[in-house]
């Protein structure tokens, strides 16, 4: 039966999600983004709410629940801190897919239940300087040695980078086959010969610990390796799918909030004798605004719901993420420009979000990648 | 939560598809081409129970809930968007007020002949109030059992052949009562005083008429007056909200089927040794047109679900026109693009989808009005949000 509402239980959740947002990350937010400090304090408690692990089934100590509720709380928790949006993100479906599809009984046991109780973070370490969305072009190196590996190699732009506890890095186990020969393994963080960068000054998600992470000859046991060697791109590919529903979430709770704060500003602010949002020009604007935000939440709840019938969600994905990123760029920008001077000003705060929004465009597969996807998908099912 | 057609959607949908596709599909160029007025097709619509798609079953209808009307207008669309226009003036703007409005004596008059294939029609338009539907001048004066009308009606599709024209006219004569002095009338052509003026020859959408009518002294029985006096805007604005659904899944079919074909071609076509989706900008293209389709078909079906749940729409409709009727423009426009000169030929339909959508982002509420109802209804909602915290919109629903 077609049904537009969300289901009682994830209706329940996103109350609770919302009250977490409004009660723990809405009081420090604007701290954290000033200092660009990573909210550590916060991780054992969106442990102890299942938002660690939100659809990792209870067995392996995950909350046990559904794409869509994981939508849910992304958009919930966005809407006050895109950035703890994105630690939840890449631990849940970067690092969590990865070990629930490819991991053996061993690797999920050991890994899974520590980061769904908070004991600590994962990381997804793919990105090189010359290997963004050709992620096929991966230079570090994987040897073989007895048993195990030895790693060598540079990976950037890694988030939960400084205070991961264990890490997916993609390498490459025989360069001679490209992206065929690209494997993926699994390292502690602790491992010795792992240096971790200075944290990057991004232009916005301030809180979230982006850095890159050095190798030197690091040597790994032969159950790191998760998968099969050469696997690494279908890890890859498994992990960035999910990945981008949480993006796409993430960015619709930016385009809602600001979306929000734009009626809110226009309804009360008055010029010329009336308010705001009696002009014409304004109008235009928040209907802009909202119709961009429900088409990219529609977009997202349906690959979502995709994903959670078992059904073939990645162009799905990509459309979702695509659109809602965009809208949350156009949402961020436009609420600024409801807001006027004011919107430009940090203690109003709404120009964090533009900054954040900015880059849920780039990350888990920039704008041109989503659309390459989608067109393929068109024209193999024919339009 | 689930956005598919349930499978007896599903059927409905197949049932339209095959009918549009074998019966109508091979002549919808040549009724665009000469203006011909598609009859047999409405006959056979009409046959097949589709002229009472709104109606009450008590009264020859066939009740088809909100979701199953999209359908059939969005499949209609796919191969003539003149014949979906024409059911969804017929359905959504004439059958609709009389069966909502109505009383029993005008349902058991009216009905049964709309539903049996006479075709019905909507006049508010005037050459000097469109949007601004508050603005109409047309008069209407009480003359004992009747009133007596005049003034000049434009716009009126359907209205060379209609049975019966839901009319709207201003029964206090004093401008300055707005919306508050206008009153609904069933009118029917062989009311005297009442004449067909000139057929608009139009850019697209050329099958279906579209007619000036022209009251002049014209006495209409008061028994032929819809809902009491002054309630006449109310009744425009709350039927408009049902129409512009139904706009909304005609531009939907319209975008699709041009998008099919602007798919199929990139697919065939070569050139400079690639097939044309194989060059980027042609693959972002067919990305953006995708996405276009899919948005406009999520806001249209979700509109008409919260319709049939009975959960407040307003905000949901008008969404679905805007996006939908704009995103039938762009598409149809990249589709001509990605034919190339192909695409500004006659042979191919595509020309024909882009003339036929344009008008869906004027009729039944041009975009500038649905983006006004959508940031009113967005105030409001803020409006009745708790003051002390962040207003926010409900949002239990996609």
């Amino acid at each position: 039966m077609m049904d537009f509402a969300l289901p009682p239980t994830h209706v329940q959740l996103q109350s609770r999600a919302r009250d977490f947002a409004g009660r723990v990350l809405r009081p420090s937010i604007a701290t954290l983004d000033a200092e660009r400090r990573f909210p550590v304090e916060h991780v054992p408690l969106l442990a102890a709410e299942g938002f660690l692990s939100i659809y990792w089934p209870a067995e392996h100590g995950g909350a046990g629940l559904d794409t869509l509720a994981y939508a849910v709380v992304l958009e919930e928790i966005s809407r006050v801190s895109p950035a703890h949006g994105i630690m939840i993100s890449v631990q849940v479906s970067l690092v969590g897919v990865p070990l629930l599809t490819f991991g053996t009984a061993e690797q999920k046991a050991s890994w899974l239940p520590r980061l769904a109780r908070g004991e600590m973070l994962g990381g997804f370490a793919f990105t090189e300087l010359e290997a963004g969305s050709d992620a096929g072009a991966v230079r570090t190196h994987a040897r073989r040695e007895g048993d195990g590996w030895v790693l060598n190699g540079e990976k950037v732009m890694v988030t939960n980078g400084g205070p991961a506890g264990v890490f997916l890095v993609s390498a490459t186990t025989d360069p001679a086959a490209g992206a065929k020969g690209l494997s993926v393994f699994l390292v502690p963080g602790d491992t010795a010969g792992i240096t971790r960068g200075a944290r990057e000054r991004t232009m916005g998600l301030n809180p979230a610990d982006v850095r890159s992470l050095h190798f030197e000859n690091v040597r790994l046991p032969a159950d790191a390796l998760l998968g099969e060697a050469g696997q690494g791109m279908k890890v890859a590919l498994a992990a960035l799918n999910v990945g981008r529903i949480g993006v796409a979430a993430q960015a619709v709770g930016i385009a809602a909030e600001t979306t929000d704060r734009a009626v809110a500003h226009a309804r009360t602010r008055r010029q010329f004798g009336r308010e705001l949002a009696q002009f014409g020009g304004v109008g235009e604007m928040l209907a802009d605004m909202a119709v961009d935000r429900d088409v990219a939440r529609l977009f997202t709840h349906e690959a979502a719901t995709a994903r959670d019938r078992g059904e073939d969600f990645a162009p799905l994905a990509a459309r979702a993420k695509w659109t809602a990123s965009e809208a949350a760029v156009k949402c961020a920008d436009r609420c600024i420009q409801v807001h006027g001077g004011w919107g430009y000003l940090e203690s109003t705060g709404v120009e964090r979000y533009a900054r954040d929004a900015r880059v849920t465009t780039l990350y888990e597969g920039t704008t041109e990648m989503q659309k390459l996807l989608v067109a393929r998908h068109a024209v193999a099912t024919g339009g | 939560m689930d956005f598919r057609l349930s499978p007896d959607h599903q059927q409905v949908r197949d049932m339209i598809r095959d009918l549009a596709t074998s019966e109508f599909a091979p002549h919808a160029a040549a009724w665009d081409h000469d203006r011909l007025y598609p009859a047999e097709a409405l006959a056979q619509l009409a046959e097949l129970g589709f002229f009472g798609l709104l109606v009450p079953e008590e009264h020859g209808g066939v009740d088809y809930d909100p979701i199953a009307y999209a359908i059939a207008l969005e499949e209609l669309a796919r191969v003539s968007a003149a014949v979906s226009v024409m059911l969804s003036v017929h359905s959504s703007v004439c059958c609709w007020p009389i069966a909502t409005y109505g009383t029993d004596e005008q349902k058991a008059r009216f009905l049964p002949m709309l539903t049996s294939g006479t075709i019905g029609a909507f006049s508010l338009s005037e050459p000097g109030a469109g949007s601004d539907a508050a603005a109409l001048s047309c008069a209407a004066r009480r003359d004992g059992d009747h009133y007596v009308l005049n003034g000049t009606k434009n716009w009126v599709t359907n209205g060379a052949h209609a049975g019966a024209i839901v009319l709207f006219a201003r029964t206090d004569p004093d401008p300055a009562s707005g919306s508050k002095g206008i009153t609904a009338f069933i009118v029917t052509p062989d009311l005297p005083g009442l004449s067909i003026g000139k057929h608009e020859d139009k850019m697209g959408i050329r099958a279906s008429d579209t007619v000036e009518i022209a009251l002049q002294d014209c006495r209409v029985p008061v028994a032929n007056r819809l809902g009491a006096e002054g309630q006449g805007f109310k009744i425009a604005m709350s039927t408009l909200d049902g129409g512009r659904i139904g706009i909304g899944a005609q531009a939907l079919g319209i975008a699709g089927a041009a998008f099919s074909e602007a798919v199929r071609y990139a697919d065939t076509r070569m050139t400079f040794g690639r097939k044309l989706h194989e060059h980027q900008p042609v693959a972002f293209l067919i990305a953006e047109m995708e996405r276009r389709v899919a948005g406009s078909r999520a806001l249209v079906y979700r509109a008409a679900w919260k319709k049939m749940q009975d959960l407040p729409h307003r905000i949901d409709a008008s969404m679905a026109k805007v996006y939908a009727t704009e995103a039938a423009t762009f598409v149809t426009h990249r589709a001509i693009q990605i034919h190339g000169g192909y695409g500004y030929v006659k042979e191919y339909a595509v020309e024909r989808y882009y003339r036929d959508a344009r008008v869906t982002e004027i009729y039944e509420g041009a975009s500038e009005i649905q983006r006004m109802v959508i940031a009113r209804e967005l105030v409001a909602a803020a409006a009745h949000a708790d003051p002390a915290t962040t207003p926010r919109t409900a949002e239990t629903t996609s």
